[in-house]
């Protein structure tokens, strides 16, 4: 079966053994680069051979982990129980591009820059664009509920679903589509491989857009920023971006513009804390030298100090909270939408900054995740942890979560995906431990405090990274008794329990 | 009077039901549950009308025990059974202005439902048709119909963001509120239409919109029926949002937009130069007449909206294309009878009913509700 496309050697096991997950890069700066390691990785070409795969799985009771590019942050593609990585990149056909209905078929293992480029190429966007674009697969997406930064006009994956093929824990193929009743996608979308293996999906696709406009907005305050957001989707407006940063992620996006031209020389947040800390100083100039380091090793060290200090200082040393709003799409109604925003956020009590910080983000909207990575070399870490709820709980969900982790970790967040009724918050939290062990320990007690106030406040527990095995402790507050339905469904599509076994709390 | 059957109550099969006019021998539990006024008890089965979410608990609780099956709406066809009347769970829970949500018990209507909304200047928004005014929230949400979409909001089942249920072994569920989540698969896609089968839905939480700032509406004669399918199929693809959206088997094409005055006179425009492409014109505006009894309706996906249309050899006046969404539209037809429900459940959809409900205790829910 399969002949190359099937290895069991220990390089492939060890590249096959980890996501970005940030507690393994933890782990891994560490010394130890593969805690959880398959047994062997196949590609399959097509959907018989995954069946097959599933099939000779299933009788043997091994556990199989469907993998896309492993670009996923909460552990969801580590095979803690060995067995079978599926790995599905050779399944990357972009199968039919319906121009008259605008959808597009599309199997599970492409690039989503590949995929993008290909619609492109016909004069069509799905208009998804997360950050992890050229590091994670098509069906990877659809596993976990990924969002875009342009969600808040094309929505998030689930959003754009019309049918969904998945081959199931016993082998079985099926092919469901959203119009049914119920509407069976919403099963698997999201199962993060615990219930099939997903092989291929048609999604709405839109034609490339005719026009983009992209400003900058500063508002006081994160309440008035929130608020002003709120009114323009109330009013029937679909800007396809809308980003609202805090007061510090502002202060710390703001210097962007001093590295405008290329790639920024100095990078993570590192370079992110010193610039910030420079603020501190009485001449507001860089720090520098054995000062840097030590100013830094505060912010890691006494993130408590450094994120009080942040909370009174900044809103009177910098200009408020920066918002990028963007629309795109028919020229006509892209225009009318851009001037009717106008009105609205001008009412709002916002300022126009002009082009500028919108060009500005559109150029480097890719680069802060990737820069991330660094700060791992300095023995620090970073996350985020992106929630969600209705817009009357959302500023007392900030606080919520703020007042939780500042104790524990230097924390700052912004507002980016939108919608009629509620908004997303995605936080960013970074700290250090004195060594590995201490680290590991200071990450599960800041995701504890911050996710057990996130339940408090009734919000959910992810807004679109998933579940995986980081959150799968926070199941079942999340769901409450509908776990009961969760497992019903693995029962009935996974009775032998091989997908991707020990996540998601099942 | 027959012998108690336990556990063994299957759909329509009955539970300790008797053949005369005799109440079930366990009438007066229910009696006791939900009170005297509340129960009717005739030929073996009862219709009970709980007024609150735990009393609609005890009323599973004591099918459980005496092995009834319960159903909604079903009138006699739940021989044996119970029948289970939301009309009593008609209140608005929490009204949330500012994230314009309403969370409201499922035995309320739409026309009650849109009339408390109005009060506030909200509504649903969903441009339901007006046979759909009758039908109770729950009906809509678990037995949905092609009919109940339109191009903002997509289908009216999407307008639903959580829920409160009794799963069959009377488990309650309510599902996290936020406005979108990625914790696992979407469980209250499982209740949302399941007809009954897998959960009664006893509250839900849905979108309202505020009304808007302008308001418009325009009409475009289509040279031919294709022109005019063509026309609305185009608009939704490249992103315009109506709040309604109809097109007429003679080939008129009628919209209805909202919002700040600037984007209304752009989704106006946006229109016409779609029409004018496929050789339209704009017509004097009127709304096209009521459709006042309910029609034959078929969703059709946006992939074949004009031949699933042309191929309903009676094209005419009867028939109309609405709802449409960015998957798809509903053909209705006043000429012909209602469409009957689904015969059968869709294979997971029955495997995973006999996994939370291996004794049938939830009977089916028939499209008539």
């Amino acid at each position: 079966m399969m002949p190359g496309r099937v290895s069991t050697t220990v390089p492939d096991r060890i590249a096959y053994a980890r996501d970005l997950w940030p507690r393994g890069l933890i782990t891994l700066s560490g010394g130890n680069p593969a805690p959880h390691q398959p047994d062997a990785v196949v590609w399959p070409v097509s959907t018989e051979e995954v069946q097959d795969i599933v099939r000779a799985a299933a009788r043997t009771a091994t556990p199989i982990v469907p993998f896309g590019a492993g670009s996923g942050v909460c552990g969801g593609t580590l095979p803690i129980k060995g067995g079978i990585v599926v790995d599905l990149k050779r399944m990357r056909a972009v199968v039919e591009v319906d121009a008259v209905a605008g959808a597009a078929t599309v199997e599970a293992g492409i690039i989503g820059e590949h995929l993008e480029h290909e619609l492109n190429r016909r004069g069509f966007t799905l208009g998804h664009f997360p950050s992890s674009i050229m590091c994670s697969t098509f069906g990877g997406w659809l596993a976990a509920r990924s969002a875009g930064q342009f969600s808040t006009r094309y929505g998030k994956i689930e959003d754009m679903v019309r049918r969904v093929s998945f081959v199931d824990g016993r082998g079985e193929l099926h092919s469901v589509d959203a119009s049914g009743t119920p509407d069976i996608t919403q099963w698997i979308v999201g199962s993060e491989g615990t219930l099939g293996i997903i092989t291929r999906a048609t999604v709405t696709v839109r034609p490339s857009p005719e026009r983009q406009l992209y400003r900058g907005w500063s508002f006081p305050r994160v309440a008035s920023g929130c608020e002003a957001i709120r009114r323009l989707l109330q009013r029937n407006l679909r800007p396809a971006c809308v980003r609202l940063y805090d007061e510090l992620d502002s202060f710390l996006h703001r210097g962007e513009k001093d590295h405008d031209e290329g790639v920024p020389e100095s990078s993570g947040p590192e370079a992110m804390l010193e610039q910030y800390l420079s603020m501190l100083t009485p001449t507001g100039k860089s720090v520098i030298g054995e000062w840097k380091r030590r100013a830094i090793a505060l912010a890691l060290n006494r993130p408590e100090l450094v994120n009080r200090v942040a909370g009174a200082v900044l809103p009177y040393a910098q200009k408020g909270c920066l918002l990028i709003v963007g629309f795109e799409g028919d020229k006509g109604l892209c225009e009318a939408e851009a001037r009717a925003a106008t009105v609205e956020l001008e009412r709002a009590g916002g300022r126009d900054l002009g082009e500028g910080p919108g060009l500005r983000w559109l150029k480097h909207r890719y680069a802060v995740s990737f820069r991330m990575q660094k700060v791992f070399d300095a023995g620090a870490f970073v996350d985020t942890m992106e929630v969600a709820t209705s817009w009357d709980k959302l500023l007392d969900l900030y606080r919520a979560v703020r007042e939780a982790v500042s104790p524990l970790a230097f924390i700052m967040a912004h507002f980016s995906h939108a919608y009629v009724d509620g908004c997303s918050i995605y936080f960013t939290f970074a700290a250090r431990g004195a060594n590995t062990a201490d680290a590991e320990r200071k990450y599960d007690a800041i995701w504890k405090a911050g996710l057990t106030a996130v339940t408090k406040a009734g919000a959910t527990i992810s807004h679109h990274h998933g579940v995986g095995l980081s959150k799968a402790p926070f199941m079942p507050e999340e769901h409450g008794a509908a776990m009961e339905i969760y497992r019903a469904l693995k029962n009935v599509l996974d009775p032998s329990g091989i997908m991707n076994p020990g996540k998601m709390g099942l | 009077m027959s012998e108690q059957t336990g556990d063994g109550g299957q759909a329509g099969a009955g539970g300790g039901g008797g053949d005369g006019n005799e109440a079930p021998f366990w009438a007066d539990r229910l009696v006791h549950a939900v009170g005297a006024a509340h129960v009717m008890s005739e030929n073996g089965r009862a219709l009970v009308r709980p007024g609150a979410p735990a009393e609609l608990v005890d009323v599973m609780r004591i099918a459980g025990e005496v092995g009834a099956a319960v159903g909604i709406g079903l009138g006699a066809h739940n021989a044996g059974g119970i029948d289970v009347d939301l009309s009593r769970m008609c209140n608005v829970l929490y009204l949330d202005e500012t994230s314009l949500t309403v969370t409201v018990q499922c035995g309320i209507t739409v026309e009650a439902l849109e009339h408390a909304l109005g009060e506030r200047s909200l509504t649903l928004g969903a441009a339901l048709p007006p046979w759909s005014r009758t039908r109770t929230l729950g009906a809509l949400l678990a037995a949905p119909r092609a009919s109940e979409a339109s191009p903002r909001t997509g289908r009216f089942l999407q307008s639903c963001i959580g829920v409160q249920a009794l799963l069959p072994d009377g488990t309650e569920i309510s599902t996290r509120l936020a406005p979108r989540k990625a914790t696992g698969p979407d469980l209250m896609h499982v209740v949302l239409g399941g007809r009954g089968t897998l959960g009664i839905l006893s509250a839900a939480t849905v979108r309202v919109q505020r009304r808007q700032e302008s308001r418009a509406a325009a009409a475009f004669k289509l040279p031919t029926l294709p022109a005019a399918l063509s026309t609305a199929r185009k608009l939704i693809v490249v992103g315009g949002r109506p709040a309604d959206l109809a097109v007429s088997g003679t080939g008129t094409l009628w919209l209805e937009v909202d919002g700040p005055a600037a984007l209304v006179a752009a989704e106006v425009a946006l229109a016409e130069r779609i029409a004018r492409e496929h050789g339209g014109e704009p017509v004097p505006q009127t709304p096209p007449p009521r459709i006042k009894a309910r029609p034959h309706e078929r969703a059709v996906p946006l992939e074949t909206v004009d031949s699933a249309v042309l191929a309903s050899s009676l094209v005419g006046d009867s028939v109309r294309v609405i709802a449409w969404h960015p998957a798809g539209a509903c053909v209705v037809d006043s000429a012909r009878a209602p469409e009957p429900p689904p015969a059968d459940a869709p294979a997971l959809v029955a495997a995973l009913k006999r996994r939370l409900d291996p004794n049938g205790r939830l009977v089916a829910w028939p499209g008539a509700v």
